[in-house]
């Protein structure tokens, strides 16, 4: 088994503790962050029959050089860049955001995701593809627990992949 | 005007004016008086001030009765919307207060335990202490205590700088999940170190009641200890030797990667390494 932290990260309110929730106890919660901005829980998955320990960090608020300490990123080989699918702010600096990332941390592996995908319709979703500006990775819904624990798997995947 | 006599009506007008000064005469200079009074401050406070006085100290004794209840208001509403700045004030003077409880608790205890020492039977362990406090130049009592008092290690953790991954511990109980427990206090030592990075220093530190941690950074990880029980700079100091020489035998290998195969074995070593070195401290 091997252990790799993996950041949840994005703008205010996209869902971020909800899916952090969902994957570590498979229930929707509206709970909130401790007071330092973060919040560390674990699951261990299996991907493909290896066994990993996934610690992930459950950052407060916006990527922002000022608001989040940096030294939280530190030592972190995957990143789950979160919006909103509803609201066009949370996607709008996207691009400058995960550059930003990268140079915290260059070798991590990034996926994008756009939570709440249960409040559009397939065609909202599908339009949604445009007005982004880097690829979607996966979209889910912390309600519903739609697509969570795939992102999860995938995530999995290319950590162990990425170690071996 | 002043040719035309006067109407009845007005005769009886002059006449009824006339009549009225005669009587009220007195009353007048009466009115005159009282308005000299009014507006001399001089005469007014002779004649004002005995009055108050007498007011005021009917106030003082009765003062609770009239105004108890809106006092009390007023203060339990003042208290309130100044919860923090009082909380602010007192802690240092209950702090100090609580310094000189335990302090004299502390005194007591110890006049105690050298009364039960000087009622106990010679036997050789006693016999032992007696000699070895003489030779030390210090009270039985004290030495008891400090042995009492002595600090003990609860848990050591290795984790990785950065992630905050755990590559080890070792625990006397069992606790809480340890790899969330590197996690966070991780993060602690991250939010403490960005939002004080001065002069590059790092945390050293933790109070938790009776409960230190004790943080040793090395350049890829740093080591944790938890100690409960009372720590001198001495304690401090050998507890760092130990960390440093168990850093030197057992941790050299590359941690770049945590397995749970490598924690394992750390872990294991840890368990070895402290308690052998704590039945040798003691």
């Amino acid at each position: 088994m091997i252990s790799k932290k993996v950041i949840l990260t994005g703008s205010f309110g996209v869902g971020k503790t909800s899916l952090f929730n969902q994957f570590i106890y498979s229930k929707f919660s509206e709970k909130y962050l401790t007071t330092i901005g973060v919040k560390v829980n674990k699951r261990l998955i299996e991907v493909d029959g290896q066994e990993l320990n996934i610690l992930l960090w459950d950052i407060a608020g916006e990527i922002k050089q000022d608001k989040v300490p940096v030294n939280y990123f530190a030592g972190a080989e995957g990143i789950l860049y979160v919006f909103d699918v509803t609201r066009k702010q949370t996607y709008d600096n996207i691009e400058q955001e995960i550059e930003y990332i990268k140079t915290l941390i260059p070798h991590a592996v990034i996926k994008i995701v756009g939570n709440k995908s249960d409040l559009l319709d397939q065609a909202a979703l599908d339009a949604l593809t445009q007005h982004v500006d880097v690829p979607i990775d996966c979209l889910t819904s912390a309600k519903t627990g739609d697509n969570v624990e795939q992102l999860f798997e995938i995530l999995g995947r290319e950590l162990i992949h990425i170690s071996a | 005007m002043e040719g035309r006599p006067h109407t009845d009506l007005e005769n009886e007008q002059l006449k009824l004016e006339k009549l009225r000064h005669i009587l009220m005469s007195s009353e007048r200079e009466e009115l005159e008086s009282l308005r000299t009074d009014i507006h001399d401050p001089i005469r007014l406070a002779g004649l004002v001030d005995p009055l108050i006085d007498k007011k005021i100290i009917y106030l003082k004794e009765n003062f609770p009765d009239h105004f108890g209840r809106q006092v009390n208001d007023l203060v339990e509403t003042k208290i309130a919307a100044s919860h923090d700045e009082l909380v602010t004030v007192l802690y240092p003077v209950m702090g100090k207060m609580i310094k000189k409880y335990i302090g004299n608790e502390f005194q007591k205890l110890r006049e105690s335990l050298e009364e039960r020492i000087s009622q106990t039977v010679n036997t050789p362990r006693r016999i032992f202490d007696t000699v070895k406090a003489k030779v030390f130049g210090v009270s039985e009592s004290d030495m008891l205590l400090k042995s009492i008092d002595r600090y003990q290690i609860e848990e050591v953790y290795v984790i990785q700088a950065g992630s905050g991954l755990l590559l080890g511990s070792y625990s006397v109980n069992e606790t809480l999940d340890r790899d969330l427990i590197a996690g966070m206090l991780t993060a602690i030592k991250s939010f403490v170190e960005d939002a004080f990075s001065r002069n590059q220093d790092e945390l050293e530190m933790i109070h938790y009641g009776s409960y230190k941690l004790i943080l040793q950074s090395f350049h890829k990880y740093y080591i944790v200890v938890a100690v409960s029980g009372t720590l001198t700079s001495a304690d401090q100091d050998q507890i760092s030797n130990l960390l440093l020489d168990f850093a030197s035998q057992e941790l050299k290998k590359d941690f770049s990667q945590v397995t749970s195969s490598q924690s394992d074995v750390l872990s294991m070593r840890l368990e070895s390494y402290f308690s052998s070195q704590l039945h040798k401290a003691k």
